[in-house]
């Protein structure tokens, strides 16, 4: 999967910013404040929502339960599909890493969710 | 005091010397117009609604005036007026009593925001709360009519009010609105529903009020709870079609209804989060009436 990472915000030492460029593999998912959500799930959907830009976001339950683990740390791509792979019990590691990474491609877009760089964790 | 306690001489006297305040549901609105036609909406659709002269305390504060200068012999307008504040542009004086119904709508969403404040039509069986969301044209105010002349209480034909504190829905009874063809549907389908008079041309096009029924204005204090949400949507020759919808995306669509969603911000949420939990959520398509009285006659045996 495609890992967007987000601008470094602090200044690099020849006076511009940067864009990390993390490999998929060191990279780290979290939500991209703390305690940013509130999220009730009914069957197998869900709505969250993000307090920082008071937006609703209807989502599907592999993403609910990204976002749930989510709350709790910040994960790897991989990390995260084993996650998803025990709840919903099938799939390859590459399906799952494949669907996960989906998933958090559009939670990346919502900006509910950030990619930091490797050199974070 | 109720507003049918007033001769016709003593309301319109008062409405346009004192103001009057009238007791809807949670608020007390005080009207200041000189208008006869406001005065003869409210004595033929607010007949039994408590009603205080001078108003002490008012949450709501409103004036409809005819224009001034050359407007009061060309083409007459009259304006509304919120504490002072115009919000809309004049309407032809002719529309005054309609006027002042979409105005005291704009009054409520704007400022009450104790509560979460959906636009939908609102009725009640044995105190379950049937909450009838959607867009407008949608078909909520037809199917709103014909149920309160089926024993339905009525709550309000133009928003749900969500109580904050305490999750329950506050009925706010006024009458109901209902625009071009809804009002020869419902006139047939309820030849005793009384009316006030039709005003053609406005920018809903024509559009007519049918009175609250007598005991729903005498309960305007006793709150319920939600036990149904629906999305009503008239299709003309469609068979009635309820589609249970899942919680999560009636919470979405009741979002995009909720008129201060944006003002109430993580309270909002929680509140409708509650009010989905507690419902069972539909889509309900229907064109025939009998068809959809049936449907809520069902709804309400079912549900114990």
């Amino acid at each position: 999967m495609i890992c967007l990472p987000r601008l470094l915000s602090e200044r690099s030492r020849f006076g511009f910013s940067v864009m990390a460029s993390p490999s998929s593999s060191a990279a780290l998912w979290a939500l991209d404040e703390a305690g940013s959500l509130r999220l009730r799930q009914w069957d197998d959907e869900a709505v969250v929502y993000h307090r920082p830009s008071g937006a609703t976001h209807l989502v599907d339950e592999v993403s609910a339960l990204i976002l749930r683990t989510l709350e709790q740390g910040a994960m790897s791509l991989a990390g995260l599909a084993a996650r998803v792979g025990e709840t919903l019990g099938v799939g390859s590691p590459e399906e799952l890493e494949q669907i996960t990474g989906e998933r958090l491609a559009g939670l990346q877009r919502l900006g509910i969710v950030v990619c930091l760089p490797g050199d974070h964790r | 005091m109720i507003i049918a306690d007033l001769d016709s001489a003593r309301l319109r006297r008062a409405l346009a010397e004192t103001g009057l305040g009238l007791h809807i549901g949670p608020f007390i609105v005080r009207l200041h117009s000189p208008i006869p036609s406001v005065a003869e909406g409210l004595a033929r659709l607010y007949d039994r609604y408590p009603a205080e002269i001078p108003p002490v305390f008012a949450d709501i504060h409103m004036s409809l005036f005819p224009a001034g200068g050359l407007r009061r012999f060309y083409r007459p307008q009259v304006i509304f007026s919120n504490d002072g504040y115009s919000p809309f542009k004049p309407l032809p004086l002719v529309q005054a009593f309609p006027f002042f119904e979409w105005s005291l709508n704009w009054c409520v969403a704007t400022h009450a925001h104790q509560y979460a404040i959906i636009h939908a039509a609102v009725v009640a069986r044995a105190g379950r709360v049937a909450i009838l969301a959607g867009a407008p044209g949608a078909g909520k105010s037809t199917l709103c009519a014909a149920l309160i002349q089926r024993g339905w209480r009525l709550f309000s034909d133009e928003m749900a009010l969500v109580s904050l504190s305490t999750g329950e829905i506050m009925p706010l009874p006024r009458p109901v609105s209902l625009k071009n063809e809804s009002i020869d549907l419902i006139r047939r389908f309820a030849p005793a529903a009384v009316f006030g008079p039709v005003s053609a041309d406005t920018h809903k096009g024509s559009v007519a009020h049918v009175r609250a029924p007598d005991d729903s204005v005498a309960r305007a204090a006793e709150p319920g709870r939600a036990a149904w949400l629906l999305l009503p949507r008239y299709e003309a020759g469609a068979a009635l079609e309820a589609r249970p919808l899942g919680r999560a995306r009636m919470l979405m669509e009741l979002a995009a209804q909720t008129f201060n969603y944006h003002i109430l911000g993580e309270t909002g949420f929680q509140v409708l989060a509650e009010l989905v939990d507690a419902s069972a959520c539909y889509r309900l398509h229907y064109s025939r009436l009998e068809e959809a009285m049936d449907f809520f006659e069902r709804l309400a045996q079912d549900c114990p």
